[in-house]
């Protein structure tokens, strides 16, 4: 990936507010059909300050539930949520839209990308979405960012996988949101394009943004700062990766 | 293996047909959709289709429960013969025994006031004496309201006929006053067989409300006209099997021999007859082409909805593919989409096929009273439509299917980003930089990356307004051309009243003066009206021409002059469609066939070279005009039978009508401004019908437009959970789609309209050539039309996703982006 000197720039609330998440005593319950299913039980996190957490579990045990949570998608059955200094608990569904907005932003494991629009203008569309001044400067820069400086007019079938997760990379950070949510970033792709996915993820924590990742791939929780394993719902470990964070280069999977 | 035994091994029949009713469960909405879109297409169809047999069997029923006439025989104008001669001179013949039935009629002309308060009604009438009692029947007296008139009653009693009282608006009861101050009463209002059609008096624009058929009994017919024991008419029928024309030579013969001159004509030559007949296969051309351009625009839609049903099964059929099921069995279920889309649309037209008669039924019979209606289900036209019904959607769905099937499975089972295409013409337009933000550009982006898709829904949504731009469009037209006819008449002075004579009568003469002297006129121009033929030549078709000399230079209204060559009074003026269908142009000179008056006062029939010396603007093809100065032509030096008489200061058209009524020599009057009503009862018929399909193409064309603009939001709903996931707000969301509407919208409209007009066009220069050959009916498409158009076309296909706010603000995001493609 080349042109990672460009920045771009992130909201000026940035920092122990904006990047902040606290759930506490959170539990979500769905009812699907005839039975209540428990997707979270009694979670307590607390994210205050910017950084890479990888949220690993195996399928089902609720990680995209709490995932979609704190990106204010899904509300609690009980406990509180509060993103980036906002209640979500019994947030509207305005006030949700407000903080995905401005607050947090996606990435998808299917990418999601708008099959209508050129790169360069998904990208614009995060910016646009969180009505970022010089949205088009800002998709530039995003586009760069991420090594696709030069595929602007391209649209997303004209783009390999790994250049499309880029491009919704590149869209999340032309909101300039604080918060960087990525379900399953690298499910869809190989090896070699999944650790460039997770470069730029990273490197995006180390420039100030909360990244939280949800995987059930235990080596991408190898490079996390703090790796949060759930288990039927609960969290059964938090901390830093067991045996110290290793580098990128020498995942393998 | 699959076996029948064993419905719940995968592939076997019952499976599939049980998946099937799920996926009818699921998709019940669209599938109702498009069978309502099929139901419509072919229940005009099936209705309109039906018309032309109802018509004949109901024509047929009603001349023969009327008992209408073999033979008629019509004695000269002014001669009368001794009651009972002429039924004796029909039984002298050598072919007598083939007659069954003979009667004698007494039929004189005479005027009528059947005015109420502030309402003139003066026209000319046709006195019809007949026996009124008589078994079996010739000719009979269908009474549609009141009762028989009684024989010898102090005050003579008759029956008006129907369409003349509908026309003016009079009871079913009721008294008037004939020619010579004649009171009579009707007691009912009803027709005899020759009267279910027929023609004005001569002379006249239009038939209905201008002359009024009285019937009564002979005897009172008789003394009304003071011809005691007199009659000029015979009605004869013949048995079956009979040899008719000989019976028509020997009868010509008999009463050739009674020293009375007569015209024995054929039942086939009646006028009614002719034009009850004709005008059906005239009338079904329009509706098999209107119904045609339905049934059309119909199955496109409905080619392009199950089209995109079946393309949402484009994965499943891969997985299907993937696991060696066969093709044909995979085939099978989005097949039973269509074969469902079938069965419930046909059973539906088959419904909309019966209102569809039903209303073209009632239309009938408020337009063309017949004493009988036959009106037996169609299996013909409703197995045609039925036919239709089932195969449409079973193409539709065959050619989706089709190309689905023969996908790669591996082509078939991607999911995700990998299922990604899009046309040549989305690569190429990626180049554009586009202003506006990525929100801005996304209903362009949209509608370009799936051309086939959008020219798919833009062309069936487009199909709809073509018929709706071509029905309604022919409304507008007949509408136009009704009101340049009317206003042409009515040019300048609406309240010139137009007064017939009986006959040819010196300008100058006693009976002129009174006219002029009557309180309540103010001026009259005197003028000439003819009936004349313009002969085509060359094996063309010769026209009837209503000819009317007035004085170009001096009178206050002359026709305005369109094209000219020279001095309109120097020559012949025709209408435009005279022209084009003669082939002429002014300078151009043409045969005219017309009358002369010989020294005798009988007239004989001459052609005379006449140059067309311009066009006018009346959209009527019989109108024609020429200088009254050249009347010696016809040798009418200094005669008039027509007058514009225009009201004295301080009277109106009414108060002229009633006292030229009473005075000697007038048999009809009547405001010009009136007559555009001539014209929309001519015109009824058409517009009725035409009032019926537009309401069809109407819901035809809402329904093709909700349903692909719904079918559309549908497949966005993975691009309205992202931007929802970004925090777009609803309302933002619904914006692109309401935009991305709007540019399919306008691209649908500009389709229907060009195309309808184009339609249009077609059945103007074509079938109303045939239809409604007396009228030059020029395309107009009101811009009320044009509304209605791009309503349909762009606000119904825009405003449809608005309907569907509920779903995206309830739309569970995060399951909805998890959805694999």
């Amino acid at each position: 990936m080349d042109e990672r000197g460009a920045t771009v720039a992130v909201d000026a609330r940035v920092g122990h507010a904006g990047t902040r998440i606290d759930l506490d005593d959170v539990t979500r319950r769905y009812r699907v059909g005839d039975v209540d299913v428990t997707a979270i039980e009694g979670v307590n996190l607390h994210v205050d300050e910017a950084s890479f957490v990888v949220i690993l579990g195996p399928s089902g045990c609720g990680k995209t539930t709490l995932l979609n949570m704190i990106g204010a998608l899904d509300a609690p059955t009980s406990g509180s949520v509060v993103v980036g200094g906002v209640d979500l608990t019994h947030a509207t569904q305005a006030a949700r839209a407000a903080v995905r907005r401005t607050t947090v932003s996606f990435i998808f494991q299917t990418f999601n990308l708008f099959p209508g629009l050129t790169a360069y203008e998904n990208v614009k569309f995060g910016a646009d979405a969180a009505r970022r001044p010089g949205a088009g400067e800002r998709a530039a820069q995003a586009l760069a960012r991420v090594g696709l400086g030069e595929r602007l007019r391209h649209f997303p079938h004209q783009l390999s996988g790994g250049e499309q997760q880029r491009v919704a990379i590149a869209r999340a950070l032309a909101t300039g949101n604080p918060i960087l949510l990525a379900d399953e970033p690298t499910g869809e792709l190989d090896f070699r394009t999944g650790v460039q996915i997770l470069e730029v993820l990273e490197e995006q924590a180390r420039a100030g943004m909360t990244v939280l990742v949800v995987t059930h791939n235990r080596e991408i929780a190898r490079v996390a700062d703090r790796v949060i394993e759930l288990s039927s719902g609960r969290i059964v470990a938090d901390g830093p990766p067991p045996g110290g964070r290793a580098r990128i280069a020498d995942l393998q999977w | 293996m699959v076996t029948r035994e064993d419905p719940g091994r995968p592939g076997s029949r019952g499976m599939w047909l049980r998946w099937s009713l799920r996926d009818l469960r699921q998709r019940w909405a669209a599938v109702v959709a498009i069978a309502l879109v099929m139901a419509i297409g072919i229940g005009v169809y099936a209705g309109l289709g039906s018309t032309a047999t109802w018509r004949t069997l109901s024509n047929d029923a009603s001349f023969a429960e009327l008992g209408m006439h073999d033979l008629r025989a019509t004695l000269s104008p002014g001669t009368f013969a001794e009651e009972g001669s002429l039924a004796a001179a029909a039984a002298g013949i050598a072919g007598a025994e083939q007659i069954t039935t003979a009667r004698e009629r007494l039929i004189v002309d005479s005027q009528i006031d059947a005015s109420s308060p502030g309402r003139p009604v003066l026209t000319a009438a046709r006195l019809v004496g007949m026996d009124m009692g008589a078994r079996p029947v010739v000719d009979g007296l269908w009474l549609r309201e009141g009762a028989m008139p009684v024989v010898g009653a102090p005050v003579p009693q008759a029956v008006l006929e129907g369409a003349f009282a509908e026309h003016w608006g009079l009871p079913a009861r009721g008294r008037v006053t004939l020619a010579g101050g004649r009171v009579i009463d009707y007691t009912g209002v009803g027709a005899i067989s020759e009267d279910l059609f027929y023609e004005g008096p001569e002379g006249s624009v239009f038939s209905t409300g201008e002359l009024a058929p009285v019937y009564l009994p002979l005897a009172a017919a008789q003394a009304i006209a003071g011809r005691p024991g007199q009659v000029n008419d015979l009605v004869v029928r013949v048995g079956a099997g009979a040899d008719r024309d000989a019976v028509q030579a020997e009868l010509t013969e008999a009463l050739a021999g009674l020293g009375v001159g007569a015209t024995v004509s054929t039942r086939e030559e009646a006028y009614a007859v002719r034009v009850l007949y004709e005008d059906i296969d005239n009338d079904q051309l329009f509706w098999n082409a209107l119904a045609g351009l339905i049934l059309a625009a119909a199955a496109l839609a409905a080619f392009n909805l199950i089209s995109r049903i079946v393309e949402s099964q484009r994965r499943e059929i891969g997985i299907g593919m993937a696991l060696g099921v066969p093709r044909r069995t995979l085939a099978l279920r989005p097949m039973l989409i269509g074969l469902q889309v079938a069965l419930l649309g046909t059973l539906a037209g088959i419904v909309v096929g019966v209102l569809v008669g039903r209303a073209m039924l009632d239309l009938l019979e408020s337009f063309l009273p017949l004493p009988v209606y036959r009106t037996p289900f169609q299996l013909g036209a409703y197995g045609r439509a039925a036919v239709l019904g089932l195969a449409i959607p079973l193409v539709a769905s065959a050619i989706p299917v089709w190309r689905a099937v023969r996908a790669e499975p591996i082509t078939a089972i991607r999911t995700g980003h990998l299922v990604a295409r899009a046309s040549r013409l989305t690569d190429w337009t990626g180049r554009l930089r586009l202003p506006g933000s990525s929100l801005t550009l996304m209903p362009l982006r949209n509608v370009l990356r799936t051309p086939r898709r959008t020219i798919l829904t833009a062309v069936s949504v487009g199909a709809a307004i073509t018929a709706l731009v071509a029905v309604m469009g022919m409304l507008d037209s007949f509408g136009r051309t009704i009101d340049r006819a009317g206003a042409e008449l009515a040019k300048g002075d609406a309240d010139r009243v137009l007064v017939q004579l009986d006959t040819f009568r010196p300008i100058d003469s006693p009976a002129i003066a009174a006219i002029r002297d009557a309180p309540a006129v103010g001026e009259i121009d005197p003028g000439l009206r003819l009936p004349a033929t313009a002969l085509a030549g060359d094996g063309g078709e010769d026209l009837d021409l209503l000819l009317g000399l007035i004085d170009f230079e001096g009178a206050a209204w002359t026709p305005t002059i369109v094209d000219s060559a020279g001095a309109p009074g120097a020559g012949i003026v025709l209408a435009a469609k005279a022209a084009t269908d003669l082939g002429v142009r002014p300078g151009d000179t043409i045969t005219v066939r017309h009358p002369v008056r010989r020294d005798d006062g009988t007239f004989a029939l001459a052609d005379s070279r006449i140059a067309v010396s311009g066009v006018h603007a009346n959209p009527l093809r019989a109108f024609a005009y020429m200088d009254l100065a050249q009347a010696g032509l016809f040798g009418l030096a200094g005669a008039t039978n027509i007058l514009d008489a225009y009201p004295a200061a301080g009277a109106g058209p009414a108060d002229l009508q009633r006292e030229v009524f009473t005075r000697e020599g007038v048999t009809m009057s009547q405001a010009v401004g009136r007559i555009s009503e001539g014209f929309d009862a001519a015109l009824e018929q058409f517009t009725g019908f035409l009032v019926i399909a537009a309401v069809a193409v109407l819901a035809l064309a809402l329904l093709i437009a909700f349903n692909a603009s719904r079918i559309s939001v549908e497949e966005r709903r993975r691009e309205h959970a992202t931007m929802r996931a970004f925090g777009i707000p609803v309302r933002t969301i619904m914006g692109v789609a309401v935009r991305e509407g709007v540019l399919v919208g306008l691209l649908a409209t500009a389709v229907g309209v060009g195309a309808g007009v184009v339609f249009l066009d077609w059945m103007l220069d074509s079938l109303a050539r045939t239809t409604v050959p007396d009228v030059g009916i020029a395309r107009h498409v009101a811009p009320t039309t044009l509304g209605i158009a791009a309503a349909v076309g762009v606000v119904a296909v825009a405003a449809a996703p608005l309907f569907l706010v509920r779903r995206i603000r309830r739309m569970d995001i995060p399951d909805t982006l998890r959805v694999m493609e």
